[in-house]
Formats: C-alpha cells, sequence, structure tokens
C-alpha cells in the first residue's frame, strides 16, 4: 500500500507554529534553506485552504491571524526527518498582537435552555443549596507520533495516515486540491485512540503533505506529534428546599469553552442538556447551556460531548445536597429518587429504581455508610486526628453515539458483504479498541449463522472511504450492534436466497435515525470510590472502586469488566487521582453485572466517566471540605485545601 | 554509524545516527509498527522492548549502545511460546491491556516473569506494582496487573517442569 | 543522510588506560561522558541536535568501572554499577536508608538503567541518591586531566555546591564511589512528588542518627529540593545532634523555622507547594522519631533502630 520509493526520493516534513494565540505574523526570518529544502506556505495552496469538519471551518496554515496556541503557521519538508526538525528551529516568527476587531470574540457560541415543571410562586424563606464544578479544559499532547504519508500514482493522489475519518480527509482534499473525489485514496492506519487526537489534526496534516506532495512532485511525509484537547466546563447550581429537605426547585448553568472554532457546539448542547436533567425528584428544573469560544485547538469530541461532565455535576450536586442535610448519599438517593426521569426532547422517561438496587448491590461491599460516617467526622469541628480519608457515590444512566440530528446530517456507515466464498466482510473505519473486534466478529458469527470453514474479516477500511464515525462516543458498543445486528438480519434474507448474486453488499446506517429522542438509555450503573489523601505529598491515591452496571446483553463478561476498568481507571487518573500499589492493598475495581433485556444495546463509557468524576470530587471534599470543586485535581489545590483546613480548625 | 545487531532474529547492519533512540530506529529505519510512540523519554512507557532479554524503554537507550545486542519486539514475541503464558494470564485472569500499550506491557510482563520463572524463588509484590505503572496507561488497576504478573509466572513455571519432567 | 552528517562521533574504551589515552587524544575538547543515558536521554529535544562534531565516551565497556569491592569497613562500586545492583549486592550490608532510596527510585526496569556514577552526574536536576550518599559520608574518586590524568578521592559533599552543581574539572570521570558500612539508631527517608514529571515541586529528605539514651549524639540530615539543590548545613546537623527526645513544639517550630531560612536564604523564592512538602516531610520524620522514642523510654537500655 505505501509508497515503494526508497528514503532518498521522499521529502520528510514538520511544521512549525506560532506559541502564542491572538497575533498576526509580522515576519518570518528563515534560515537559508537550500535546495534540499522547501517550505510550503498558505499562499501556495491554490484556493483557500480552510478545513471543513462537521458543518464548522478552521484554516489550515495562517498567518493572518493565529487564534489558538500551536496553530500551523508553515510547513517545511527536507531530506530527512532529524534535518527538518533541526531546520525548523531556527525559524523565527516576529509576531504583533491582533486588532480588537480580528481577535477571537470569546462570546461567540450558542445557548439553549430546558425547563421542566412548573416554577414555585416563590422561593422566599427555602434554604438555597449552591454548588459548581469546574473541568479544567486543558490540552495534552499525545505521546504517540502521528504520520501521514502521501504519494501520486497517475491520476490518483493516496495518503495513509491514522485517522477515524477517511471519508471527512478524501472530502477535504479533493475540495482544497481541486481534485475529483475519487482520485483521492485514503489508506487508513490503525489506532487506538483515547481521546480526540485522531480526528482533527492528521485531517489538517493530510492536507499539508498532499499539497506539499504536488508541490514537489514526490512521496511526501508529514511527521507532528499531535494533542487531544479537553473543553473548559463549569457547572453552577443552586437548589432550593423546604425545612424537611424536599426539593422545591432547581437552576443549573453550564458554560464551555469548545477551542478556537464552532465545530458542531449544537452537539454540545445537545449532550450536555441529556446529562443535567437530575434523577433526584425535584419539580421544577430550569437549566442553561452556553458555549464559547477559547484560544485552544477545538475539542468537541473530547471523551463525549458534554454527556459525562454534565451527569457528573448532577451526582456531585445530590451528594452536596445529602450532606447539607446530614444523610449518607446512598441514604439521600433511596429516599428522593425519581420513579420516572421524565420525558425530554433529549432523552425518553425511564425508570429509575434500578439505579437503588445498583447501589444496595455495592454499598454493603463497600461498607459504604459506616466509612461515609467514619470519615465524615474528620470535619467536624471536633476531630482531633488527621484522617485523609474520603468516599463518594454516583449512579446514573448512560448513552452512547451522537444524537439523532447530528446522525441525520451526518450520517456514518459500514458495509457488510457475503463474498463470492460466503465469508463475510465489514468494512468499518472504527479503530480497534478494548477488543472490540473479536465481539464484532462473534456477534456476526453468531448473527449470520456461518459454519464449517466460513469466517469474519474485519477489514481496515483500506483505500475505500467510508466513514463509521469517530470512536470516542463509543458507538461500537452502543447503537452499532444493533445496527450490525439489522444488517446481518437483512443478510440473511437477502444475500443467502436462491435467487442472491454473490458479492452481496450493504452499506448501513452506524446511527439510529428515527430516535424519538436524542438519546436513548444505554445502561445503568452504580459507582464507589474510596481514597486517602497522602498528607506529605498531597496526592490522593485511590484504594479501591466499586461498580455496580446494567447492560442490556452480557455475552462476554471478561471483555465488559475489561472495559469498565478501562473506563474507571481512565476517569480516576484523568481526575489527578493515583492509584494505591501497596501490596497490601492495591488498588481494584470490584465489579457486579446484571442484564436486563430492555435495553437493546449498551455501552457505560460516558457514564462511568461521569460516575467516577462525581464520586472522586465527593470522596475528595470529604477528605477536605474547603478544597476547590476542580477536576483534574493538583497537588497545590489539595495544599490549599489542607492550609484552609488548618485555619478552620 | 554502522550498527550491527540482531532484531527479532534478523542479523542486520544499518547506518543511523549514533544517539539515534532505539524507538525511533526500530519503529523509522526497521517499521516496526509494535512501536508507535516517541515520548522523548517522559516514561510514558509504551516503548518497551527485550534487550538480551530484558526489557528496556527504548526511548532511553541510544543506537551506540545496542550494537551487537538482540533486540526482540512485540512483533516476534508474540510468536513465541513464552507469549502464550502470558496471553493466557490475560485470558485467565480477565485483565487485558488496551491496543496502546499492549505490546509494551507484555513485554514488560515477560521481563518480570524471567526475574522469577525459576520455581521457588520469592515473588516480591512491592516491586511488582512499582513496575505496573511504569507503562503509563489507564487499562489496568494495580491489583490486576499483580495477577496477571502471578499467573504468567505460574504458568511459566509449570510449563518450564513439564518440559524438565 | 541526517545520520552520516551529524552522528556523534562514539570511542568506547575498554579500561581505564585506554580512557586515559582517549581522553588524552581529544586534549583541548570537551568529550561527553556517556554512564547509562537515561538522565541525558529524558532532556527535552535530546534528538535529533546537533551534535555533529561531539566525540562522546561512552564507559560501558571500562571494565574497571563496573566492579564491586567490599571490606569490612566499605563497599565500593564502579561508576557503571547500576543501582539495582548495588541494592541487590548490597541488601544484607548496606545502611538501610541507602537501600529505601534506591527503591524509591523509579521501578527495577529503569533501575536496571540507572548508574550510581550517572545518578551523581545530573545535569538538570538532583537525585536523592547524591544526598543520602552524602550524609552516608560517602567518597568518590574522581579522575581528571591536568596536563597528566589524577586521580583523587573526594567526600561527596565536596564535589557538590550548595546548589547542588557538580564542582569538579571539566571533562572529569567519577569512577568509583566508596560507602562506608556502618549502621545508624535511626534512618529515615521519604521523597514527595515526582523527580521526573514535576521537579519543581518535589522534594526529599534523609537522615541518620545515633542516640544516647533520649538524645540524639549524631545526626546528618539533607534536604533535596531536585530543581534547586541540597539543603545541608553542619549547623543543621548540631541542631538536630542536640535534641532531647521526644521533641516539644517549641523546639520543633525552631528548627523547622531554621530549615525554610536556609532554604529562602540558599535558593531564593521556592513555591509553596514545595515549600508544604519540606515541613510536612521534616514533621513526619520528628513525629516518627518521638514515636519511636516513648516506646523506648519504657524499655531502659534499649536501642531504637
Amino acid at each position: 500500500m505505501r509508497a515503494s520509493q526508497s528514503k532518498s526520493t521522499k521529502f520528510y516534513g514538520t511544521l512549525v507554529v506560532c506559541p502564542t494565540p491572538g497575533v498576526r505574523i509580522v515576519k518570518i526570518d528563515e534560515p537559508s534553506l537550500g535546495e534540499r529544502y522547501f517550505t510550503l506556505r498558505r499562499s501556495d495552496f491554490p484556493q483557500e485552504a480552510v478545513l471543513s469538519i462537521c458543518g464548522g471551518t478552521m484554516p489550515v496554515l495562517s498567518e493572518e491571524k493565529i487564534v489558538y496556541e500551536g496553530q500551523p503557521v508553515l510547513a517545511l519538508f527536507g531530506p530527512d526527518s532529524e534535518s527538518v526538525v533541526l531546520m525548523a528551529r531556527q525559524f523565527a516568527l516576529e509576531t504583533a498582537p491582533l486588532e480588537k476587531e480580528e481577535a477571537l470574540d470569546l462570546d461567540e457560541g450558542a445557548v439553549n435552555e430546558i425547563t421542566i415543571g412548573t416554577p414555585p410562586a416563590s422561593l422566599e424563606g427555602l434554604r438555597e443549596v449552591a454548588g459548581n464544578i469546574h473541568f479544567k479544559g486543558i490540552t495534552q499532547p499525545s505521546p504517540a507520533r502521528v504520520e501521514c504519508e502521501c504519494w501520486q500514482e497517475g491520476e490518483k493522489l493516496h495518503v495513509e495516515l491514522p485517522t477515524q475519518w477517511p471519508a471527512l480527509v478524501a472530502t477535504n482534499l479533493a475540495r482544497i486540491l481541486s481534485m475529483a473525489p475519487t482520485d483521492v485514496v485514503v489508506h487508513q492506519m490503525p489506532c487506538s485512540p483515547d481521546a480526540d487526537e485522531y480526528l482533527i489534526q492528521p485531517t489538517l496534516m493530510a492536507i499539508v503533505c498532499a499539497m506539499a506532495a504536488l508541490k514537489a512532485g514526490v512521496p511526501t511525509v508529514l511527521s507532528w506529534n499531535v494533542s487531544s484537547v479537553r473543553p473548559d466546563i463549569t457547572v453552577t447550581r443552586r437548589t432550593w428546599c423546604d425545612d424537611e429537605g424536599h426539593l422545591v426547585s432547581e437552576e443549573c448553568r453550564l458554560d464551555a469553552s469548545l477551542g478556537a472554532f464552532q465545530i458542531e457546539d449544537e452537539e454540545f448542547i445537545r449532550q450536555s442538556m441529556a446529562g443535567l436533567v437530575p434523577n433526584y425528584d425535584v419539580p421544577h428544573f430550569h437549566a442553561v447551556v452556553t458555549t464559547h469560544r477559547s484560544a485552544t485547538m477545538p475539542s468537541v469530541f473530547h471523551g463525549g460531548a458534554g454527556y459525562s461532565q454534565a451527569l457528573a455535576s448532577v451526582e456531585a450536586h445530590a451528594t452536596d445536597l445529602a450532606r447539607t442535610f446530614e444523610t449518607p448519599p446512598s441514604s439521600w438517593k433511596a429516599l428522593h429518587l425519581k420513579v420516572r426521569r421524565p420525558f425530554t426532547d433529549y432523552m425518553p422517561s425511564v425508570e429509575l429504581d434500578e439505579l437503588n438496587a445498583l447501589v444496595d448491590m455495592i454499598d454493603a461491599e463497600s461498607d459504604f455508610k459506616r466509612k461515609w460516617a467514619s470519615y465524615s467526622t474528620q470535619t467536624d469541628e471536633f476531630s482531633v486526628l488527621p484522617f485523609n480519608r474520603g468516599i463518594g457515590l454516583a449512579t446514573g444512566i448512560s448513552i452512547a453515539g451522537f444524537s439523532t440530528s447530528y446522525a441525520k446530517e451526518h450520517p456514518a456507515s459500514a458495509k457488510l458483504t457475503l463474498t463470492e466464498k460466503h465469508n463475510v466482510t465489514l468494512l468499518t473505519s472504527f479503530p480497534e479498541r478494548d477488543g472490540w473486534s473479536e465481539g464484532v466478529k462473534r456477534a456476526v458469527m453468531q448473527e449470520v449463522d456461518l459454519t464449517g470453514d466460513k469466517d469474519v474479516i474485519i477489514l481496515d477500511n483500506d483505500g475505500c472511504q467510508i466513514d463509521s464515525g469517530p470512536a470516542i462516543l463509543d458507538r461500537q458498543r452502543g447503537q452499532f450492534p444493533y445496527q450490525l445486528s439489522q444488517a446481518c438480519i437483512r443478510l440473511n434474507l437477502e444475500g443467502k436466497g436462491e435467487d442472491a448474486h454473490l458479492p452481496w453488499s450493504q452499506i448501513f446506517n452506524c446511527d439510529e435515525s428515527l430516535m424519538p429522542c436524542e438519546f436513548e438509555p444505554r445502561g445503568m450503573a452504580a459507582l464507589i470510590v474510596e481514597l486517602r489523601l497522602d498528607d506529605i505529598d498531597f496526592q490522593p491515591v485511590a484504594l479501591g472502586a466499586w461498580v455496580a452496571a446494567t447492560y442490556g446483553t452480557l455475552d462476554d463478561q471478561k471483555t465488559v469488566k475489561a472495559q469498565i476498568r478501562h473506563a474507571v481507571v481512565r476517569a480516576l487518573r484523568q481526575s489527578g487521582i493515583a492509584l494505591s500499589c501497596e501490596a497490601s492493598r492495591p488498588f481494584k475495581v470490584e465489579m457486579h453485572l446484571s442484564q436486563d433485556s430492555s435495553l437493546k444495546a449498551s455501552s457505560l463509557d460516558q457514564a462511568l466517566d461521569a460516575l467516577a468524576r462525581s464520586a472522586t470530587l465527593s470522596a475528595l471534599r470529604q477528605c477536605l471540605s474547603h478544597i476547590e470543586p476542580v477536576l483534574p485535581t493538583s497537588p497545590a489545590q489539595m495544599e490549599k485545601a489542607v492550609m484552609n483546613r488548618g485555619g478552620q480548625e | 554509524m554502522r550498527i550491527e545487531l540482531t532484531v527479532d532474529g534478523k542479523y542486520l547492519a544499518l547506518s543511523v545516527s549514533s544517539d539515534k533512540p532505539l524507538d525511533l530506529l526500530l519503529e523509522e529505519d526497521l517499521e516496526i509498527r509494535s512501536l508507535k510512540n516517541h515520548c522523548k523519554g517522559r516514561m510514558c512507557g509504551n516503548c518497551i522492548v527485550l534487550v538480551d532479554g530484558r526489557p528496556v524503554l527504548s526511548c532511553l537507550v541510544p543506537s551506540f549502545s545496542v550494537r551487537g545486542t538482540n533486540v526482540v519486539t512485540y512483533d516476534s514475541f508474540s510468536r513465541t511460546r513464552d507469549y502464550r503464558d502470558i496471553e493466557k494470564a490475560y485470558a485467565s485472569v480477565g485483565a487485558y491491556p488496551c491496543q496502546e500499550c499492549y505490546a509494551s506491557r507484555t513485554l514488560l510482563i515477560e521481563g518480570i516473569v524471567r526475574r522469577y520463572e525459576m520455581a521457588g524463588s520469592e515473588i516480591d509484590e512491592e516491586e511488582i506494582l512499582q513496575e505496573a505503572f511504569l507503562v503509563d496507561c489507564s487499562c489496568l488497576d494495580s491489583a490486576s496487573f499483580l495477577a496477571v504478573v502471578r499467573e504468567s509466572i505460574a504458568n511459566r513455571r509449570k510449563r518450564k517442569n513439564v518440559r524438565r519432567a | 543522510m541526517y545520520a552520516e552528517l551529524r552522528s556523534p562521533n562514539i570511542h568506547e574504551p575498554e579500561n581505564i588506560a585506554a580512557y586515559n589515552n582517549t581522553i588524552l587524544n581529544y586534549r583541548g575538547t570537551t568529550p561527553f561522558l556517556w554512564a547509562g543515558g537515561t538522565g541525558i536521554m529524558s532532556e527535552s529535544d535530546f534528538y535529533p541536535a546537533d551534535r555533529g562534531n561531539m566525540e562522546i565516551i561512552s564507559l560501558d565497556k571500562v571494565e574497571e568501572l563496573h566492579h564491586f569491592l567490599r571490606n569490612d569497613r566499605y563497599a565500593e562500586f564502579g561508576a557503571m554499577v547500576s543501582i539495582n545492583d548495588i541494592a541487590q549486592a548490597g541488601k544484607l550490608v548496606l545502611p538501610r536508608i541507602l537501600l529505601d532510596t534506591i527503591d524509591s527510585t523509579a521501578s527495577r526496569t529503569v533501575r536496571e538503567k540507572i548508574t550510581i556514577g550517572g545518578s551523581l552526574c545530573t545535569r538538570s536536576f538532583k537525585t536523592s541518591l547524591s544526598s543520602t550518599l552524602m550524609i552516608l559520608d560517602a567518597a568518590a574518586e574522581v579522575r581528571f586531566l591536568k596536563k597528566r590524568m589524577h586521580s583523587k578521592w573526594f567526600q561527596l559533599s565536596r564535589i557538590y555546591d550548595k546548589n547542588g552543581k557538580l564542582e569538579v574539572p571539566t571533562g572529569a570521570l567519577l569512577s568509583k564511589v566508596r560507602i562506608a558500612i556502618q549502621q545508624y539508631d535511626y534512618q529515615y527517608f521519604r521523597k514527595a512528588g515526582s523527580v521526573m514529571k514535576d521537579p519543581q515541586n518535589a522534594c526529599s529528605l534523609a537522615l541518620v542518627a545515633r542516640f544516647e539514651s533520649a538524645s540524639i549524639s549524631y545526626a546528618r540530615i539533607i534536604f533535596t529540593l531536585h530543581d534547586k539543590g541540597f539543603c545541608y548545613s553542619r549547623d543543621l546537623d548540631n541542631l538536630i545532634t542536640s535534641i532531647h527526645l521526644p521533641v516539644g513544639l517549641s523546639r520543633y517550630r525552631q528548627i523547622e523555622d531554621y530549615i525554610i531560612d536556609y532554604l529562602h536564604e540558599n535558593f531564593g523564592q521556592i513555591g509553596r507547594l514545595q515549600e508544604e512538602r519540606v515541613k510536612g516531610l521534616f514533621h513526619d520524620m520528628m513525629r516518627d522519631m518521638n514515636e519511636r522514642a516513648l516506646c523506648w523510654s519504657g524499655r531502659e537500655g534499649e536501642r531504637m533502630a
């Protein structure tokens, strides 16, 4: 697949980026390049080099307006990757601040709101419980070296890169380079993303690399260290309760900074809305979600587009409410859980009593109530011993995939084929993750009833521009199996018929685009985290986690448990928590799984991520009641909270 | 600089910069696909290979120091019987590393197993748990890693004993 | 292409005599001495870099630097002995504090690559191992070129300045480290924070002490601020040495104030987190000492160990 040319016939490239946002490049001091190097600038493109992605646009290379940190200014190509990196270090960018009208409009974005129930006549005399939670926006460089290679073969332009959106890469290349889409062949390299690092940046690299290949007339290779960007989100909640602790009304506001360009803000809002609606019984609820611009790369798809942070805010607030009324969260939830979650445009009505059953499953095992009471004494003013432990509980419903509205606008697909030799092939751009392909193979084997030496082959989408959508939102474990199962049924009916012509193929949609609501519930979970704070290095250390979860189907418990473990550990580490490595008690995730056949497909990644974060914050607040509710935590934040505690005692 | 070494059983003579990190040499010059990270010594732990049977972070090893050594990457290790001991352990414990760190984690475990494969040598759990954090990935918890290592050691000892018998 | 144009020259002497010859051949230049390489290779932008004319002397094959010698009084390690091998070989004889310091350094896989010589000569950060060896009165043999090759033994505490910078002649080789085999009544080592990931906030504390009744008769204490240097002074040792256990609050505060003043005086402004960690380590050590003293006070004549 890759060009067979030797290394000496290729040009290797890197990007020269501007570290400061909010400036324009006044002058570029170039080193003496010689004939073995060439640069690629914005002016080298035949037309405006703008990357078009999910209805939004962003420039590929820019000199006039640098709006985010690390924005590419130009590309440098040379005889080998090392020389190019050394040469690129010699470029000096002279900058000047942008004029006010040119600068990024930080207020630009979208707003949406939701109201459930009727507002009370008056809030006078009611007790107000306010809380907030801040998810810090972080740009995380990936250690993976991303390489894109481009070469021409006759009329065809070949691009090899790790991406989750091969069709998007091809469309952008064809548009910017004024080529027929059929002349662009994208070869998808394997990648296993943990965040959104294989979405936007590889596409940008492909455009630069392809333009350079056309300019130089030889194959080019572009290397760059990509990053994933987490949105900066703040959620504030105010709940009004009567003297007996009954909730009367709640107001909520979510503000998110999603990066320098508006790329699918609407989807972020839909997901956030779905997550913000509380599961506890409050007669009136009002929420506003606002998105803003910020001087970072767009961050729309990091680990879900807002649902997990929104759900985490609900659960952290539920613990605050329980603490206000001096009740263990498990008991408070049992008292205040709604019977049914109300129907909204974002999620259908759901029976919620299962959530309490899940809590019961892990409550006793983790000794939650006793530990909660015991650790609560440490914040008591009579406490003498410097206890530094905390335990937190969170419960919630999961969603998976994109909303119905998004799926209608940006269809994602996969291709199922029954070959002439009666094998089945599945063509998809989903990257392999947590043994996904093995699970899919098993499912297809079962559905299609393959016998003998027949096999299911997962094709890596080489050269065929089919976009199955980003794996980040975990569709493969959520909606995809259901759609695949429907496609298999069709294959059985049509492909196996006597008059069927083989190979028989069907391109099917990865999303259910006809759901009445934006999202469907994809399983439920309860999670408890216990941690201790090291009072010397101020590092919180997770001692254990307990998870109870309900899935629609549970064919392979080991794989599901591995997925749960991965989701919980990832969320804890991303929250700044270390894992206990004491030989006497190494960190462990205890799991209880149950099945609910009413859920036709399941994916708990989004919920587990949210629950682990909120349980962590609740546990930290038990150690240190004065801690700033910011995730990920840092030792400096812990130190500040410890000092505040000292001041209070 | 000319460097002669054995990689995955193949004897090679390469011309590379003497200070080029081993991970880049394997990835760029030999196109070994199981290595795709280059954290530049920031301890991401995803570049582990076996050099003369011992696990090393290949981003911390310069090319000149591997002259005449035997380098084993996951690409060839995954075809050995030793690998089966670890693969079986993943399955029996029910804990699988993610695709991103699978190769590195497996070679790290192999390195640990080789330290303890002699029956009777006492397993130092503290030391193994310290090793668990060498691979900076979120897919396994500490207890699962320890369980996989213990199981792998047991599998290896059993296999070696059967062979001796 | 890069490989041919910019590859540093590598020299691999097989013994000290060959090393001396190499150094003499490149008199006037500053060859780069390469031990385990873990510290150098984790520096940012290590590769690629313009090292076309650089001479690297790899010490890996110098036989004498891999030697390990032990008698009743001391253990002597060649600079290229890995810290893991030191811990293995000296498990039963070396002071506990040294083994604790080694155990706290990365994981075994990395320790097998870290050499004792390399960890005493790091450029971008100070290691806990250097400070622990300093309070154990370890000495190092330094080989340096001054018309001809010389070798001389120095106390480790004399080859660093107060900021932890090595003060040896340019191009000198730290060839051997000698550690006295002696036991102490009390040894404490602990570190806070990650040296590799967050050196600006990391620190460690090492202390060895001997007791007479409930008094400390001998103490050596050192704080390491990994990004700044060592906090180590005779005055501080004397302050600890005069302690009668258990320590009261006012005495404790006096010593703590002295330590913090010392840090500010020598290193200027230090971060709040790092300062609190220093205080935390000191507090933890004093609490531990007091606890032991209280246990011990009931058992006359018994030594705290």
